[in-house]
């Protein structure tokens, strides 16, 4: 080794340290200073109105006026005042006019992760996805054309075309569910006011069920958002956010929070697996003179038909990056295969909705995902995967 | 970086862990620093305070182009050049008085790692020229690159280069050549 190399190693070791006394008192400078500044930036973020108007006599004077006058108008037009009907339908609206959103949530195991969202400003959907879950030290950044999950503790990185669609599944996502179950059942969502104690403001509470799901907003009652949800119940697996515990709009994202550089030394499990499966020829089935329609039914008829007789060599062939969707041996029979649909968010295919008898009487939608492609001048479609968690038509008897 | 920028931004939106987290990431490599700055050691607690209160006091205003650590190395670094200008004052005012000031034993920090050899070089390293040990310390303790060190200093990274050179000679032939063996 050269001896400036040699000299630099040294200087590297010359780390100094403080007692614990001294450290702990400087910790504690600093922290106060941060509680400081935390309390001044709240206070300035409400600024004290009244004791700027009252500064000058002539404001003085004129408030007074305008108060007593704005009593006289309360008093005789108390009659006439009616509060402004709230519907759900108006938390979409404003959810849609988004461009960012984090948040800090639970999911379904209670498990703490923190999430940031860049929306489509055309759709409102998730476009791009931050989420991390601090103490299993999980990442998952999700993209239009590629996602990335990293798990820290094991250096490993999952790489796959396209979105990753278990964190896109937003608020309004679950929203926009929930809403269609109250239009079937108006009995499943529930409005009304609480005093929260956090804000200190009036709050609009709305719980919502349906498709075995229940949650509880609040609504601030001027912008219509929701500031915190309580996820009461949850019958299908695949649903990530529970909680949403804390909730910020249209924030300035930092710039790269989206970028993924893979870690030195990771070891890349997968990479591309599923992009490599719906594009081999040797997958899918053909669609040459069939119509979308028809190509959709006959593949989604015979994956059904293949899970529930455990054919395993059909189930790989049709839906070869997610051949067992659920356990055949729990499924009777496919009853109904309803028309294919365009998702807006999703970019993978269209969905064509499945409902499945079970053995235990229920009966389960299923959303497939059709990916249809042209290989060598074939065209031929394969099924991608299902779309969000199936939804329970009939319960189980 | 980004998971700075991250931190940052959180502490921004009013998150005291995020500060936390920033503090115990960077506090220690910011006494270091400070104490390779300093030959007399003594202010090193207080200047990374007053580097943490400042990032505090600025989080509003503030927005981070590079790395967080050469930032918070920067700023050590102007804070370390305010002190030993005062201290200097300080002294030509007592000029009849001793060479060291009564506060050069009051020193509260150590080397973590306290051997001879170490603290031979801890004290080379003290009586090297001001702009040269600067360099060194804020581009091996700081990871500052030597054109940020030479826009710190407000000259050519040649000269910054070369002050580095003169700087580890200087420190080698201290040592009479014990590294080198």
């Amino acid at each position: 080794m050269r001896p400036a190399e040699n000299i630099e190693k040294l200087i590297k070791k010359l780390h100094y340290e403080t007692s614990a006394e001294t450290h702990d008192k400087v910790y504690r400078n600093v922290m106060q200073a941060l509680d400081k500044q935390l309390k001044q930036k709240a206070g300035a973020a409400a600024p004290v109105l009244w004791r700027i108007i009252m500064k000058s006599p002539i404001t003085k004077l004129s408030t007074a006026v305008v108060v007593i006058a704005c009593i006289a108008l309360v008093v005789s037009f108390t009659e006439k005042i009616v509060t402004p009907a709230y519907s759900f339908e108006q938390t979409l609206k404003a959810m849609h006019d988004l461009r960012t959103m984090y948040m800090v949530c639970k999911d379904w195991s209670d498990e703490e992760f923190e999430i940031w969202i860049k929306l489509d400003p055309n759709t409102g959907i998730p476009e791009y996805c931050r989420a991390y879950w601090p103490r299993i030290k999980v990442l998952d950044i999700s993209r239009p054309d590629t996602s990335y999950q990293y798990n820290e503790r094991g250096n490993l990185v999952q790489i796959n075309s396209g979105k990753l669609y278990s964190i896109h599944v937003a608020p309004a996502n679950i929203f926009e569910q929930l809403l269609e179950a109250s239009r079937e059942n108006p009995d499943s969502m529930v409005i009304f006011h609480e005093h929260d104690g956090q804000s200190n403001k009036s709050l609009i509470v709305v719980i919502t069920r349906g498709y075995g799901q229940s949650y509880k907003v609040y609504i601030d009652p001027e912008t219509k958002l929701p500031v915190r949800m309580k996820g009461l119940e949850n019958k299908h697996l695949g649903a990530v956010f529970k909680d949403i515990e804390r909730i910020e709009f249209n924030v300035d994202l930092p710039e790269d929070i989206f970028d993924f550089e893979i870690p030195e030394g990771a070891k890349i499990i997968d990479h591309d697996r599923n992009a490599k499966l719906l594009n081999d020829p040797q997958n899918g089935i053909s669609t040459e003179g069939m119509t979308e329609q028809q190509a959709a039914e006959t593949i989604a008829t015979m994956y059904w038909d293949a899970l529930i007789n455990m054919d395993e060599t059909t189930t790989q062939k049709v839906s070869p990056a997610s051949p067992k969707m659920a356990d055949g041996s729990l499924l009777t029979e496919l009853v109904e295969v309803g028309r294919l649909y365009i998702q807006p968010g999703c970019g993978i295919g269209k969905l064509i909705p499945c409902r499945i008898r079970y053995k235990d009487g229920s009966l389960k939608e299923w959303k497939l995902i059709i990916k249809t492609r042209t290989i060598d001048g074939l065209s031929s479609c394969v099924i991608a995967g299902f779309y969000n968690s199936p939804v329970e038509i009939e319960s189980a008897k | 970086m980004l998971e700075d920028r991250l931190l940052l931004w959180k502490f921004k939106h009013g998150s005291r862990d995020a500060f936390r987290a920033i503090y115990e990431k960077y506090a220690g490599d910011m006494l270091t620093l400070a104490g390779n700055l300093l030959d007399d050691k003594v202010g090193a607690e207080d200047i990374v305070q007053d580097v943490f209160i400042k990032l505090v006091e600025s989080v509003g205003t503030f927005r981070l182009t590079g790395s967080l650590k050469s930032y918070l190395a920067t700023c050590v670094a102007n804070r370390s050049r305010d002190y030993i200008r005062k201290r200097i004052r300080q002294r030509a005012a007592m000029a009849k008085q001793s060479e060291k000031t009564p506060a050069e034993t009051n020193s509260t920090i150590y080397l973590a790692i306290n051997s001879e050899q170490l603290q031979k070089l801890s004290n080379a390293l003290s009586e090297l020229p001001y702009e040269q040990r600067e360099v060194i310390a804020l581009h091996i303790h700081g990871n500052l690159r030597f054109r940020q060190i030479a826009e710190l200093q407000n000259v050519s990274t040649k000269t910054v280069q070369s002050r580095y050179r003169y700087g580890l000679d200087k420190l080698r032939s201290t040592l009479n050549g014990e590294v080198e063996k």
